[in-house]
């Protein structure tokens, strides 16, 4: 207890407390307890961020989960220089995603931008990326992913290193092939790795917010403005806090409840192995 | 993975562990359960601290938290070893991610840690594990607390302030009641806010603690990008700090009706006719003066001589008699283009209202806010929907100015030698000649206009507020008004910033040091500013609602130059508005 005592009290104090006090801001209204921020949400700017919000997740989280599992694969093998290829990709994350967000912003920029350049010399025409409604939001999930997906492989290769030996050299005795290694022995055994990494990423992308401010400000024509984003206009910019705190509470539950299904979802096959031992 | 069913994947495990290696197959299954072990107890434990600290003195409710707490640690003896190694790190996170899984984890605690003892040997291993696994988790949820964090934080400094405000105000009122001390008291030390550079500033500081010796004036600077946004967090709640802050004069109206300035009109006096009129106008409410002008602005069309050489386009003039059609300029543009310049042409202040407002309304388009206080949308009407079409056209495909530019932007491209027309604010022909040499030479033009249609120009700039909470009104009043109408700090801040003042006596000045006493065709830079200030500029619309119209058109404007349709989006900018504006 009393060992636990400065971890409770920074729970506390630094997530339990702000949380709580965002909850009771969201149902005050003019010195008053009312739902009015939450009637609020109903607008259509709103809607359309949680839709937003949602798509960009259903996209993002599992190509960031399958991307640096891949990634993890290659570089847990024996390879020259294996050390300098992880180094390298896992540098995005030591620079501050403001920069790194700006360098992409230039890169991705239609006309003179070099991304279009490397494009044009294998014939592709230019692309218009964050000024199309239809392109900006997969921009933003390609600059986000640039920085997420080192951070997450570096957790999949500890995984994968951890990987009792034996079993695979077991596997490879009896006629078992890379393929069928990786799918049958290697991949359950990082199931922890796996789900640790969709639920962290899960969460930090409903919560991104760097790039989108940056780069397209939520637009073109709202494609990009996420929760966070519209809550943080409407907090910061239009200096009218009440429906925000209502934003980011709903914005909370939701991951609360997503998050809650990963775990259940993730639990199902561990009960199996229990019962049948 | 074939489309197998998960669990067929761990059954399989199950049984290569169970024929080639028994042991692994144990490890693994003790790991999972020492682990639901570790969490049960991680969990008991944080609830029983929630127990005891709302059971507070409550025997009854201490005696079962106690019983259970020796329980669990009974139960959890084996793993209590490894937990002490992992809890630091690992328990605040674990608990958190864990406490929906609270109730079933305590069921399961008999069991598990009945099984849980068979699991000595891969204790170390499977606690390290946890451990990695729980600090990035804690990481994680520190990102996800981060939001709401910062909310809370803006919410506790408003309320932090008002409470010494308040403490202050009880303290000086539980004193014996001296009436507020006249400024000559003693020494007083002030906070301005601006987005200048403090060594730009610092002259004008010397200058005016040198006349003011019982004021101490203490600079702060922002960008201009976050100024705004730093105003509204700092004095709301009723922020003593700054005292005084450079306020955009659109949003005057706006920072004047969430209690941000205070009334000066007496402090100024007749000093305000002094100041140009659209200044003054600006920074008036309802007839009472809340800010003090610093500068006013217009546009003048620069362009790069060496680029127009190379198209072979002669100079055009400088006069506004010789004014061009934008129709005329574009053909200029594209000839340079051609001539080899990147860029034809391009606006200082891309996709913002200040920039855009002279088309639209040139157009007859309204400033787009109407009604008796400005708060009602006018988006949708023939003069924008023309203006906005004509924006778009620019941007085009076969357009001359590029797309994806930002405004922080242009002034770099022009000065590379990128963009050969750059309709721009008077600061940047300051700027450019002051403190960034350009290596071409620079022409002037007057500001385009529609055929057939009255030119029009943008114009206002920057007021200084003064904090009406400040303790210091009157100190922090004494310096505003130094700067905006005095001699001495009229003519230092020219050299802080290059735009033109607003102070009428100022401007002769102004119009004839470099670069405005230069232009082609027999008529300087200098003379055009001061026709543009007196014949064609119009204001932005005054409103409460200023704020959230600004942010609104710029994202309207922004999607107009990525090629969206103009009438759509226009509605979609209405509707918005509608939502957001202030009902008047």
């Amino acid at each position: 207890m009393v060992f636990l005592a400065p971890a409770l009290l920074t729970l506390v104090l630094t997530r339990l407390a702000p949380a709580v006090d965002t909850f009771i801001a969201s149902l005050r209204d003019g010195g008053a307890w009312s739902l009015a921020n939450y009637a609020e949400l109903g607008a259509d700017t709103f809607r359309e961020a949680v839709v937003t919000t949602v798509v960009f997740n259903v996209i993002i989280n599992p190509a960031q989960v399958l991307v640096s599992y891949a990634l993890a694969v290659v570089l847990s093998q024996r390879l020259p220089a294996v050390g300098l290829w992880r180094t390298l990709i896992f540098l995005p994350m030591a620079v501050p995603p403001a920069v790194s967000t700006v360098v992409w912003g230039i890169w991705f920029r239609p006309g003179d931008g070099i991304v279009n350049s490397l494009l044009g010399v294998v014939g592709v025409p230019d692309q218009p990326f964050l000024t199309s409604p239809g392109q900006a939001l997969y921009v933003i999930m390609v600059i986000a992913s640039w920085i997420g997906v080192g951070y997450w492989m570096m957790f999949l290769i500890a995984g994968i290193k951890n990987v009792p030996a034996e079993m695979t050299e077991a596997a490879a005795i009896d006629g078992a092939g890379w393929w069928r290694r990786l799918v049958t022995i290697v991949t359950p055994m990082v199931r922890r790795q796996l789900s640790f990494v969709l639920v962290a990423a899960t969460v930090a992308n409903f919560l991104l917010f760097v790039p989108v401010q940056v780069l397209t400000r939520g637009g073109p024509a709202g494609s990009t403005n996420l929760v966070m984003y519209e809550a943080y206009t409407q907090a910061f910019v239009f200096n009218d806090p009440g429906p925000a705190f209502a934003q980011i509470t709903v914005l909370v539950a939701l991951v609360a409840v997503i998050v809650a299904l990963q775990f259940r979802l993730m639990r199902g096959p561990a009960e199996q192995v229990r019962h049948a031992s | 993975m074939q489309g197998k069913h998960p669990c067929r994947i761990s059954f399989r495990v199950l049984d290569i562990g169970d024929r080639f290696s028994t042991q692994e197959g144990k490890d693994m299954r003790t790991s999972i359960l020492r682990r639901r072990a570790l969490v049960a107890a991680a969990c008991a434990i944080v609830l029983l601290a929630v127990g005891l600290t709302a059971c507070g003195g409550d025997e009854g409710g201490a005696e079962v938290a106690n019983a259970a707490l020796s329980e669990a640690n009974a139960a959890s003896s084996e793993a209590a070893s490894a937990l002490s190694d992992a809890q630091a790190a690992s328990a605040s996170a674990e608990a958190a991610l864990r406490a929906a899984e609270a109730a079933q984890a305590a069921a399961d605690l008999a069991q598990a840690t009945a099984e849980g003892n068979q699991a000595a040997v891969a204790a170390a291993e499977s606690a390290l594990a946890d451990a990695q696994d729980a600090a990035a988790a804690a990481r994680d949820d520190a990102a996800a607390a981060q939001a709401e964090a910062d909310s809370a934080r803006e919410a506790a400094e408003s309320a932090q302030a008002e409470a010494d405000a308040q403490a202050a105000a009880a303290a000086a009122a539980a004193e014996e009641p001296p009436p507020p001390p006249p400024e000559d008291t003693g020494p007083v030390t002030i906070s301005f806010l601006g987005f200048y550079g403090p060594e730009g500033v610092a002259p004008l500081l010397d200058a005016f603690h040198a006349e003011n010796p019982g004021i101490t004036v203490e600079y702060q600077s922002v960008p201009f990008g976050e100024l705004n946004q730093v105003i509204q967090s700092r004095l709301s709640g009723g922020g003593e700090s700054p005292d005084v802050y450079i306020a955009d004069q659109p949003r005057v109206a706006a920072l004047d009706n969430q209690g941000f300035l205070h009334d000066v009109t007496d402090a100024v006096g007749d000093a305000a006719n002094d100041w140009v009129d659209t200044a003054l106008t600006a920074s008036t409410v309802d007839g009472r003066l809340m800010a003090l002008p610093l500068n006013t602005s217009t546009q003048i069309l620069y362009y790069n001589k060496t680029l127009l050489d190379q198209a072979g386009i002669p100079y055009p003039s400088t006069s506004p008699d010789d004014r061009m059609t934008w129709n005329e300029l574009v053909d200029l543009a594209r000839q340079a283009q051609e001539g080899g310049a990147t860029y034809g042409f391009q606006f200082d202040q891309v996709s913002r209202y200040y920039q855009l407002q002279p088309l639209i309304e040139s157009l007859g388009g309204g400033p787009g806010l109407t009604g008796p206080a400005n708060l009602q949308a006018d988006l949708v009407n023939d003069g924008w929907i023309e203006a906005m079409e004509f924006y778009a056209s620019l941007f085009a495909d076969d357009g001359v100015a590029p797309r994806g530019m930002p405004p922080e932007e242009t002034p770099n491209a022009f000065a590379a030698g990128e963009v050969a027309f750059y309709l721009a604010g008077t600061h940047w022909g300051g700027i450019y000649e002051l403190f960034w040499p350009l290596d071409f030479d620079l022409g002037f033009a007057p500001h385009p206009y529609f055929e057939g249609h009255d030119p029009v120009t943008p114009t206002g700039a920057l007021s200084l507020g003064v904090n009406p909470n400040s303790p210091n009104t009157e100190a922090a009043t004494t310096f505003a008004k130094w700067v905006t109408t005095s001699p001495t700090g009229t003519n230092i801040f020219l050299t802080v910033d290059v735009a033109p003042p607003a102070l009428t006596d100022a401007l002769p000045a102004f119009i004839v040091s470099p670069p405005w006493d230069r232009g082609e065709g027999g008529t300087t830079a200098g003379e055009l500013v001061e026709y543009e200030l007196d014949n064609t500029s119009v204001v932005r619309p005054r409103s409460i609602g200023y704020i959230q119209f600004e942010e609104i058109m710029g994202r309207a404007f922004e999607d107009i130059r990525n090629g969206l349709d103009v009438a759509e989006t226009l509605e979609r900018a209405q509707s918005e508005l509608e939502a957001q504006l202030p009902s008047g």
